[in-house]
């Protein structure tokens, strides 16, 4: 339990703390300089920016990974043992693989002149599209990338939610007529409120620190268009050595994650409460 | 339920089904590129990348990867890391979920609760200041300090399975194993530890797919390009060469290739380990 507090628990209040000085992360001398990394961050445009880009990700991948990881659920569930578990496997597997290894090999799926995905185009006819060179699509494909890398895991926690649904209301329904889209939205989708709950918070926090993909994918570019909060908090820690505004970063992101996470939250349980 | 199932229904899934092949159908095609492209010229890959032929077959971006990522020795290191976090982790938190469950300590689980809260906060908030409580410590640049973060990170989630599963051990067991003399540490490592076998083969499959493919943490702590793990090599090596499409696929197969070996020779663990805590949670 010491090592929680020394490794984790401790450098997160550390970090709090430290973002009102000018420590500079090599010993343990700073100054109190109150708010001016918050100000100094406010300052450069590109921060609404990365609140933006931030946002739009967690908004396209908790939304994306969830619908699908719910739908997909709930028809392999009901799949033949053998197969169903195939499919299972199939799109659990990206997820064994490590994030930076999952963004190389989405830039060689998106690459401009020989990426296969423009290369599958190809021979529809279609032209050769800038998947992530062009600022409207690089964010969507960074989501694409995320989803692919994350439905596994969504999936087999909504599966396993499924298990706990007895069967019998599933009988009843059957009996009184009612259709597969019936079922899902009066039986599935209410009795799995719990493992929704859990999921929406998990994806958005893990969304809002997503930053392997896009650091090896386009490292925040064209511009800074796909630069994510945490792509962020790295660069300006690395590469900028500010370590105040890397700090103020992330206390930023803090705060997002915690408005966002209680306000999902609120909704949700009262959602739970209602069935 | 499936042999009377109304004929209705079965109109209805069949969208769904046709809807869940295709989707995995696209799940598998990055992966199978990756497969095929591996083992061919770069000239190859370029030209045509969706099927290999035993003419455009070869070994070489494989040898070159093998080089480039200074494999024996990177994937060495992977494997100390992997097994000192993992014996961390397993021991500490098998402890203190047994702190935990069979005394009343009330700090304990204040704690405990504190720690869960953390958990879910996303590593990069703590990563500063960490590295240099690390290099103020001496931890810096030594498997035993990554290790130790390692552990910290992952022990919250562990503590919380492992008392799932103490919860499901009858209190009997105790007390017949204190009246007849047993010690606390006895109790543990005879009575509890094998009984908790199965969460502890989750924790472990778990937790070796998160230490393995960890990227920043080692960035973070590991500074000595010698003692750098898989990831980071790879990141170095192939952020220089994006456009040698053979040496990347290559690349991306060596490094993830061992830990999908582990996943799936102990397949039942892991995804039953997974739903356990996903049920509780």
């Amino acid at each position: 339990m010491l090592i929680v507090f020394v490794f984790l628990v401790l450098p997160i209040i550390l970090s709090l703390a430290l973002s009102f000085t000018d420590w500079n992360a090599l010993n343990w001398k700073f100054h109190f300089v109150g708010l001016h990394n918050y100000r100094f961050i406010l300052a450069t445009g590109a921060f609404w920016q990365v609140i933006g880009n931030t946002l739009f990700l967690t908004l396209v991948y908790t939304v994306l990974l969830n619908v699908l990881a719910l739908i997909i659920a709930s028809v392999v569930y009901r799949m033949k043992q053998r197969i169903g578990s195939l499919c299972k496997s199939a799109m659990f597997l990206p997820n064994l693989l490590a994030p930076v290894v999952v963004g190389f090999i989405w830039l060689l799926m998106y690459q401009y002149s020989n990426g296969i995905i423009n290369k599958i185009l190809g021979s529809f006819g279609v032209g050769k599209i800038n998947w992530l060179g062009s600022p409207h699509l690089v964010l969507p494909s960074i989501s694409v990338t995320c989803v692919w890398f994350a439905l596994g895991y969504y999936l087999m926690i909504y599966i396993a939610g499924m298990t706990t649904i007895p069967k019998e209301l599933y009988e009843c329904a059957d009996v009184e007529g009612a259709n597969g889209f019936q079922k899902f939205f009066k039986i599935t989708l209410p009795m799995l409120a719990p493992s929704i709950t859990i999921n929406v918070i998990l994806s958005t926090i893990g969304a809002l620190a997503i930053f392997e993909e896009p650091m090896v994918m386009t490292n925040g570019g064209p511009g800074n268009l796909s630069e994510t909060l945490g792509l962020q908090i790295y660069h300006m820690a690395y590469t900028k050595l500010n370590q105040g505004a890397a700090l103020a970063t992330a206390m930023f992101m803090i705060i997002l994650a915690l408005i966002i996470a209680f306000a999902e939250f609120a909704i949700l349980k009262r959602r739970e409460d209602i069935y | 339920m499936s042999k009377h199932r109304p004929a209705k229904l079965k109109a209805s899934g069949r969208p769904g089904r046709i809807f869940v092949y295709v989707y995995t159908i696209l799940t598998a095609l990055p992966l199978y590129f990756v497969l095929i492209n591996a083992f061919k010229s770069n000239k190859d890959i370029k030209r045509n990348p969706f099927i290999i032929t035993v003419k455009t077959f070869t070994l070489e971006p494989i040898q070159r990867a093998w080089k480039l990522l200074r494999y024996p020795t990177t994937f060495a290191n992977n494997l100390k890391l992997l097994i000192i976090s993992t014996i961390f982790l397993v021991a500490f938190a098998s402890m203190a979920a047994f702190a935990i469950s069979l005394t009343r300590g009330r700090f304990l689980k204040k704690y405990y609760s504190v720690t869960i809260g953390v958990m879910t906060l996303p590593f990069t908030l703590a990563m500063v200041p960490l590295a240099t409580i690390m290099k103020t410590l001496g931890l810096n640049n030594s498997y035993l300090g990554t290790s130790f973060v390692y552990a910290a990170c992952t022990i919250p989630f562990a503590i919380f399975l492992y008392c799932g599963h103490i919860k499901t051990i009858p209190k009997e067991i105790n007390e017949a194993a204190m009246l007849d003399g047993c010690s606390l540490m006895q109790t543990y490592w005879y009575i509890y530890m094998p009984l908790l076998k199965a969460a502890t083969g989750t924790v472990v499959i778990l937790r070796s797919v998160f230490f393995w493919n960890d990227y920043l943490i080692a960035y973070v702590t590991l500074s000595k390009v010698s003692m750098q793990p898989l990831m980071l090599t790879l990141y170095s090596f192939a952020s220089q060469r994006l456009s040698s499409f053979d040496l990347l696929f290559a690349g991306t197969l060596l490094a993830s290739l061992p830990i999908i070996i582990l996943f799936v020779s102990a397949q039942k663990y892991f995804v039953g380990g997974a739903m356990a805590g996903a049920v509780k949670g």
